[in-house]
Parts: structure tokens; sequence; C-alpha cells
């Protein structure tokens, strides 16, 4: 793995803190962990009026300022009845893909809390194509032959 | 989710990644029967229930098959430090710390997540310095300390440890590994109720993290809360705050929590059932009805609800203090003098595994009493006869 993957999940554990309020500091971190990116990444948000309101609004927000901190990072707006959302397959509200030309991640349901993290770790390896596993499990999973739909369940705290 | 999303990365081929919040797909979650996170499933399988590591998610991925842990190749040469900590929790983290500056090389294994029992508190309002703050939040903060010092080795559990000389060698998981000295951080994990349905519900309803599993039951959802010291009172409040409709199962007639938090509880009009002992949880695909008995009029009830939160205390942690034949006390924790020293020489221990008062402040204090007591035991041998150069330097 790239040295510093481990050093911005650590550097980015700011993030779980957002409740606490501590915008300015957030800002800083994300901008540092930005700071290496290398290929641009798109960021695709699809809504819909009246499902999960406040939680659409959250993703949006997030999307806007994370796509505020480096030029690398452009994000798309939809909503579900968009021709983008039937490309994409998108049927829930709201949704976030990251860098979907060139992989399949998806948040569905708003990347709050923890969640955060991992977009902000998404986001990294999707531009640096970096991993966060060793050359051992690396070579195993060259192994892999049929296609695998990885699902994780997760709450926003 | 960072396996996951490294396969996606170096896969694209053939592996997607879905992130599924489940307060706001709750359909989603109730199909699956899926209340506790995180749960991880490869084109449908459940193939990790909580956190893995990525040797066991990818083996996973690649067959389809929940992988028994086997060790798996490790290094001949032994990795060797002059002290290994046990265990990523606040003490086991402060300790490192200490023990860096001291000037001891260190590692920390842990065998699940960093943390411990504070990644899985609520809200911490008494560790000086925050008036309030998410326990994930301190552990990030104390863990991004730690980092600066020490490696933090996730995912890596003891299956052998043994002195030889004045060198101990460990095995783990992943690893190998010499030291000159340990400290046992290893904790205490949740007490079961041991009654029907318990184990059968563990995930759907029954839990036992009420910050990991909590947001399920916003918006009105029945939840009782099992126990009546600082844990139980802590998670009623997080759970009434969130929305639940909570009420507390106590088996005596007063609350155990300390004031502040029986007050809160009160004035938020959380009921409590009090004389009462849960006897079995029933339920289909989830949790349905809790049978309380209430000890002192001799009646039983089948409470309808939709989640159990059990709190009623700890068992240590003491699989490790075991295997090296450490002297234990009467409910198995282990036992330390002043100096955090254990049984035996150059084995140290800190935090919920040493007993006591289980508080964050404790275990800090005493992963920072601990890491003093190896350093100087290092140079200077306590248990050997004093020299003349001994009884000079002190």
């Amino acid at each position: 793995m790239p040295p510093d993957l481990k050093r911005v999940a650590a550097s980015t554990t700011i993030l779980a803190m957002a409740k606490e309020e501590i915008d300015k500091d957030v800002r800083k971190a994300l901008q540092e962990a930005f700071k290496d990116l290398r290929d641009s990444v798109t960021i695709e948000v699809f809504t819909e009026e009246g499902v999960n309101d406040p939680y659409n609004k959250a993703a949006v927000d997030l999307i806007k300022t994370i796509a505020g901190l480096s030029p690398k990072i452009r994000a798309h707006f939809y909503t579900l009845k968009d021709d983008q959302a039937a490309t994409r397959d998108v049927k829930r509200s709201p949704t976030v893909l990251v860098a979907p030309d060139r992989y399949r991640i998806r948040f569905t349901g708003a990347p709050l809390g923890e969640e955060g993290r991992s977009l902000v770790l998404s986001i990294i390896m999707a531009s640096t194509r970096g991993v966060a596993i060793s050359p051992e499990t690396l070579k195993r999973l060259q192994d892999l032959r049929d296609p695998r739909q990885v699902q994780v369940y997760v709450s926003p705290t | 989710m960072l396996y996951a999303l490294s396969a996606a990365i170096a896969r694209p081929d053939l592996v997607s990644v879905e992130s599924i919040e489940i307060y706001e797909n709750q359909d989603l979650a109730e199909k699956l029967g899926t209340i506790s996170v995180p749960q991880t499933f490869v084109n449908d399988i459940l193939v990790a229930p909580g956190v893995v590591p990525e040797e066991v998610f990818i083996e996973s991925l690649v067959t389809l098959k929940q992988p028994v842990i086997a060790p798996i190749a490790k290094t001949d040469v032994p990795v060797e430090k002059d002290l290994v900590i046990v265990g990523a929790g606040p003490a086991g983290l402060t300790a490192a710390i200490y023990a860096v500056r001291a000037g001891l090389t260190t590692v920390i294994l842990e065998k699940e997540n960093l943390g411990g029992q504070i990644a899985i508190t609520p809200i911490v309002e008494n560790y000086p310095g925050f008036t309030k703050i998410a326990g994930k939040s301190l552990v990030d903060l104390l863990a991004q300390q730690a980092l600066q010092y020490t490696d933090i080795r996730l995912a890596e559990d003891i299956t052998e440890i043994r002195k030889a000389g004045a060198t101990f060698s460990i095995e783990t998981t992943r690893g190998r590994y010499t030291a000159k000295a340990l400290i046992l951080a290893t904790g205490a994990g949740w007490k079961t109720l041991n009654v029907p349905g318990e184990k059968r519900f563990a995930g759907r309803g029954v839990s036992y993290c009420a910050e990991c599993d909590g947001y399920y039951f916003k918006d009105g959802k029945k939840v009782l809360v099992v126990g009546g010291g600082n844990t139980a009172a802590t998670y009623a409040l997080y759970l009434h705050n969130l929305g639940a409709a909570v009420t507390m199962v106590h088996r005596r007639d007063v609350l155990r929590a300390e004031k502040n938090l029986q007050e809160s509880i009160f004035r938020e009009g959380i009921p409590v059932m009090w004389n009462s002992e849960v006897r079995e949880i029933t339920g289909d695909k989830v949790v349905r009805e809790v049978k309380v008995e209430n000890t002192r009029e001799k009646t039983t009830d089948l409470v309808a609800t939709d989640g159990v939160f059990i709190a009623v205390g700890y068992d240590p942690n003491n699989a490790v203090a075991k295997k090296l034949g450490l002297h234990l006390d009467e409910t198995g924790y282990i036992k330390v003098d002043d100096r955090m020293r254990t049984s035996m020489p150059m084995v140290y221990a800190a935090g919920d595994i040493t007993g006591g008062v289980k508080q964050i402040v404790v275990a800090v204090g005493q992963g920072s009493i601990a890491s003093i007591s190896a350093f100087e035991d290092l140079s200077n041998p306590y248990w050997k006869e004093k020299g003349p150069q001994a009884a000079v330097s002190s």
C-alpha cells in the first residue's frame, strides 16, 4: 500500500468528530488528506425530494464542501428522475457514487460520521489507485474470477 | 470498509462495493434481519459480522465462505521489541506513549479494534479536558497521538506466549514477537444474561452496544435497557435522546449509576422496572417480546419490544494472563501492586483488566504507571538482590 494511507486514515479520524462542530479543523484535515491526489475524481450525488430530506441535504452539503477543497474533485448532482440515475442504476435517495466511470463504489445513505471517513478514503484511493491491503492479500485477490457484490451495512453514528 | 474499498480499487472489473446506511434504508435492513452493524455481505452471503482482518475478508470475498481463521504465514524472524503492549484501549495507548518517550521500542497488539470499551461508549462526560465527547472521537484522538510513537497492530490475537530466560516469545495470528517486558491492557468484555433467546437474537434486536446499534431504534421504537449501572444509564439516556421509547429493567430497587446519571434518567422520565429480571427473549426474525419477572411480586410480564440493550457488567479478558499463569483475583482480574506489577517479573497490567472502578482516567493513569515501572525495572530489576550499583542509582 502507499505508505501514507494509514496516516490518512488516522488524520481523517477528525471527520468523525464533525458532530462536535470543529469545522475549521475538519477542513484543514481534509485539505491535508487531499494534498496528494493524483487523478481527477468525479463524485455523483443522487437525491429525491421527499425521501430522507435531511440526509439528502447533508449529503449534498458534504459533497459540495469536499469538492471545494481540491480542484481534482468534481461533483455532479442529479435527481432520481434524471437519465443519469437510470444509467448508474441508482434508485435510492441519497446515493453517492465515487469515480463511477472507473470504479463501482457506492454510498447508499448520506456518508456521515464513520462513513465520512470511508468516503474520504475512497476518494483518495480512487485518485491514487492505492489500496490498504498487503501485497500477499492483493495477490490472493488476483485469483478472483467472478463478479462480487460487497454490501456493508452501517449506521451513521 | 477499508478492505472492501481496496478490493474494488484493485479489481474494478469484478468487485463492487456499497455502503448501506440502515436508518435511511430500514426496508433493506429489515429484509435481512440486520440490526447490528457493521455487517458485510458478499453476493448476499454474510461473510463478516463485525470487523475482521484483511486476509480473512479477502479470502471470504474470493471463496464466498467464512474462512476458519488459520494462522497465516509468518515471518521466520520475530520482531524484537523492548516492550509489547497487549490491547489498544486507553490503557494500552497511553502505556505506548509513555514507553516510547522513555526510550523503549514498543508495539501494541490488539485482538479486535481500536479503543476497547470507550470506542462503543456513546458520550463521555467525565474525562477531564472534555466537557462532552463521543467515545469514538476520544479513541481517535488517543490513537492519533499513540500512532506518532508506535505501531498499532490490529486483528492480532495472541496464540502463544511464553517466557524463556529474560525474553518473552509471542506468537499471534499474524506474526511473531519477542519482548523484554509485557503490559497487559486486555480490558473486559460484556457480561451476558444467559437467558433463552439472547444468543439467537444477538444482532437481531439484542445488543450490548447502544452507540453501535442504537440508531435503528430512533423514531419511537421500543427498547429495553437491562442493568442499573453507569453503562446502563448512559445507554438509556443515549437511546432516549435518539428518540427511542426506553424502559430500564433493573434487578434491584435502586440504580447503581452515579447520581448525575440517575438524576438525568428521572428528569427525562425514563421508566424503570424495579426488582425485575429478564427471563427470556422471543421473536421471529427479530426481537418482539421479552419475558420479565418481578422477583419481589413474583409476577411475570410479557413486554413487547423492538430491541434489548444489555449492560449488566463485565467479564475480564484474561486469556493471555492465564496463559502466563499470572495470579488473578477470585473474579478473574489480574492482581497488581501499586506499580502495576503482576505476579510475574517484567509483566505489568493496566486498565479494566485489573478490576476496580473501570474508568477511562484510571486506565490512562495505570497505563502510564505500567510503562514507567517497566522502564525502571528494565534498567534496575527489582526482583534481583540489589548490588552496590543499583543501590547507588536509586
